[in-house]
């Protein structure tokens, strides 16, 4: 199951970030405008505590395991194949106004990294290819988030794209990597984010002594991130 | 010859030499038609179009650990059982040519799949047999942490393709003799081995 982490960054950006969250969670929330003018000390006084609620709810987020799914794919012999990883643990912190705070630590147990095809998946565990027992996890570790376009509201929806950067490890080894995000936030408690990049496996050497030309495996592995969060 | 003749020949010859027996005849002929196919898959799988490769190749591994099972109980068979003896017809050279042509093909249907079996566990892209798509059949256990996988796979690999050949020239001789008894000797050894004449018996 997907755990929540509290990350202890989350404190102070409560703090500083104190009017600005709880202006976006207006706005998200599609507060009427006339609510909005009202002085902002003043209306915060006046809800107190769901201040406090939301503001937790929009930076340090939930993955909804249920309607996420992150998958890979690649073709071996000219056959296309695809997986999925089952199991993950992932630590969010979010703000798309404060994106400098903004923390993700995902691990993902590659136990559960399956094709559905027997011979791929015995192969996939075994010491030339992902290694598990040697590598039982995977990790992503953010190092930057940069909004590319977007960022206004069209409704409820307030919606971007990014280049996200960070640190992967994979099969024991850890490379740089970046790619563009999609990240929208349907209302105020629910975010969406999306991402399709590749990984070449033989970064990680994986499969290098097998197939280290990729005439048998695809040296392009695809990965399709798509994130429910709460 | 037709068919009556080879029946009246049998029935001729069914006393002086005892058939094997169906559960010898049975394993003789289910080996006999597995080895056929896995030479034939064998030899042209890796020419086969890149997207069937990796059936090809699962089935002639699951073929091939099913001809070691059947050659084990096979010979198991052949060691606890008198066989029917050679006719007294046929010249010393003969017989001794002809027994090792036997022991051969015996250690041809061991050695053909296990080092088929060492080659598989031993080779890099660690690709599991699932046999005929039901259960994953086991890796020998010597080869998991071996430095150069690919040079011990490739050296079964070569062994495994001359054993094959071999195979092949024993499987001929063996298919030559037979169909000289059967139509030149008529001495009825071949029906001996034949599934269709057990009713006569």
């Amino acid at each position: 199951m997907v755990k929540k982490r509290k990350l202890r960054s989350l404190v102070s950006m409560k703090q500083n970030c104190y009017c600005l969250i709880f202006a976006l969670t207006l706005c998200v929330a599609g507060v009427s405008p006339a609510l909005a003018d009202t002085s902002g000390a003043a209306q915060a006084k006046t809800i107190e505590a769901p201040k406090d609620n939301t503001a937790d709810v929009a930076a340090n987020w939930t993955i909804d395991p249920d309607r996420s799914s992150i998958t890979f794919g690649g073709s071996e012999s000219g056959n296309k194949f695809q997986g999925k990883i089952e199991k993950y643990e992932a630590a969010i912190v979010f703000d798309p106004e404060n994106l400098e705070k903004t923390a993700v630590l995902l691990t993902f147990d590659m136990y559960t990294a399956k094709t559905g095809n027997a011979s791929y998946d015995g192969a996939l565990r075994g010491a030339e290819w992902l290694n598990i027992d040697r590598f039982p996890t995977a990790q992503f570790k953010l190092g930057s988030i940069v909004r590319q376009s977007g960022g206004g509201q069209a409704g409820d929806v307030q919606s971007a794209d990014y280049t996200v950067t960070g640190d992967f490890t994979l099969a024991g080894v850890t490379k740089q990597i970046s790619f563009p995000a999609h990240i929208s936030i349907t209302d105020r408690y629910q975010a969406e984010a999306r991402a399709s990049f590749v990984i070449p496996r033989l970064d990680y050497n994986i499969g290098r002594q097998a197939d280290g030309d990729g005439t048998i495996v695809s040296q392009d592995i695809a990965v399709n991130v798509a994130i429910v969060a709460h | 010859m037709n068919d009556k003749n080879l029946v009246a020949d049998h029935g001729r010859f069914s006393t002086l030499f005892p058939r094997y027996t169906n559960t010898a005849i049975a394993l003789h002929w289910m080996i006999a038609i597995s080895i056929i196919a896995l030479l034939i898959l064998g030899l042209t799988m890796e020419d086969f179009p890149k997207e069937y490769q990796r059936l090809a190749y699962q089935s002639h591994k699951s073929l091939g650990l099913t001809v070691l099972i059947l050659s084990i109980v096979r010979i198991v068979w052949r060691l606890t059982h008198k066989v029917p003896p050679y006719p007294e017809s046929m010249k010393l050279w003969e017989k001794v040519a002809a027994q090792i042509v036997h022991v051969g093909l015996y250690v041809l249907m061991l050695a053909l799949p296990l080092t088929g079996w060492a080659l598989v566990s031993s080779s890099p892209l660690g690709y599991p047999t699932i046999w005929f798509g039901l259960f994953e059949w086991p890796a020998l256990p010597f080869f998991a942490n071996v430095e150069d996988k690919k040079a011990i796979s490739d050296t079964f690999g070569d062994v495994h393709g001359a054993l094959a050949w071999i195979c092949i020239a024993l499987i001929v001789m063996h298919v030559g003799a037979a169909l000289k008894h059967q139509f030149i000797n008529h001495d009825g050894i071949m029906a001996r081995m034949l599934p269709w004449l057990r009713k006569e018996n």
